[in-house]
């Protein structure tokens, strides 16, 4: 009886043992599935938020500034303990460098390019940058030796027929219009690629410049 | 002061082309300046295939698509693109 009943509280026993390791190890695990998964994650990204938070400087740090940047992102990982905090150290990072980005050049190029086309409002900035765009019309290298001379060909073409539409009336305003619109696009299509900030500039001043075209007056004084 | 600056601006667009054509310091390698001329004057290329250079400032151009130009300058500065 009593191997049996030895073998049955042995068995009972064992099962009863097993139940309860079963028991724990669920136990364990479930209670370490509610921190594990993030927990265990985050815990362990330490590393990978150090790497996120170099990916995330990586973009702008080697352009920008990789010694300053590089500390930056090392120090939020640093207070690893806390998930949140990595979360939220590199958001502060990106927008950081974000900054710099608003006063980026191109957004303001265009601007400048518009508002000179405008009203006098920025007559300032034309009048301060027109030195530099003659200075980069003289010395820009986008343009061959003969594409200079054919472009400078058609310019003289296209004063000489205005001139001879505000003396004598020859020719139509609109068409004199459309070459000069076609003229100006040659002339960017020609800077775009090499030169772009300049086609974007002439781009920008195209309708002052037919403006002083179409007046008689204004061409008159130019002409002089 | 607005007049004063598009003045400025015009007498530069008109200046830089003959100005920098003395320069002379382009960036612009040969065929594509031969290219740039005769899509200026409007006509078909496509590619500069090959060219070649009878004399300063006078070249005869093979294109791509299959066209042949001479392109010279005048004695009065003036850029012209025959087809041959």
């Amino acid at each position: 009886m009593k191997p049996e009943g030895a073998a049955l509280v042995t068995g009972a026993g064992r099962g009863r043992g097993l139940a309860i390791v079963m028991a724990l190890v669920l136990s364990l695990t479930l209670a370490c599935g509610e921190d594990g998964p993030r927990a265990g994650p985050r815990a362990e990204p330490s590393p990978p938020e150090e790497a996120t938070g170099g990916a995330s400087a990586a973009p702008d740090g080697p352009d920008s500034t990789p010694p300053d940047l590089a500390p930056e992102a090392a120090e939020p990982p640093a207070p690893v303990a806390p998930p949140d905090e990595l979360v939220k150290a590199p958001v502060p990072k990106t927008p950081a460098p974000a900054e710099p980005k608003p006063a980026t050049p191109e957004t303001s190029g265009p601007g400048e390019a518009g508002s000179e086309s405008g009203a006098g409002t920025a007559s300032a900035a034309p009048a301060l940058s027109l030195e530099e765009l003659e200075q980069e019309l003289r010395k820009t290298r986008a343009l061959g030796f003969l594409t200079r001379l054919a472009l400078k060909n058609d310019i003289d073409d296209l004063l000489d027929d205005v001139r001879a539409f505000h003396d004598n009336g020859d020719g139509q305003l609109e068409d004199l219009r459309e070459r000069f619109d076609l003229l100006v696009l040659k002339v960017m299509s020609l800077l775009q690629d090499d030169d772009p900030g300049l086609a974007r500039r002439i781009a920008g001043a195209r309708e002052a410049i037919w403006r002083l075209l179409e007046d008689p007056m204004e061409f008159a004084k130019l002409s002089t | 002061m607005q007049d004063s600056a598009t003045a400025l601006l015009i007498a530069a667009l008109l200046l830089a082309p003959a100005a920098s054509a003395e320069e002379g310091k382009e960036n612009v390698s040969v065929p594509r300046d031969l290219f740039a001329v005769i899509t200026l004057r409007g006509k078909p290329c496509g590619r500069v295939k090959s060219y070649e250079r009878r004399a300063e400032n006078d070249y005869l151009v093979t294109c791509e698509s299959g066209h042949r130009y001479r392109v010279h300058v005048t004695e009065d500065q003036r850029v012209v693109v025959e087809e041959r």
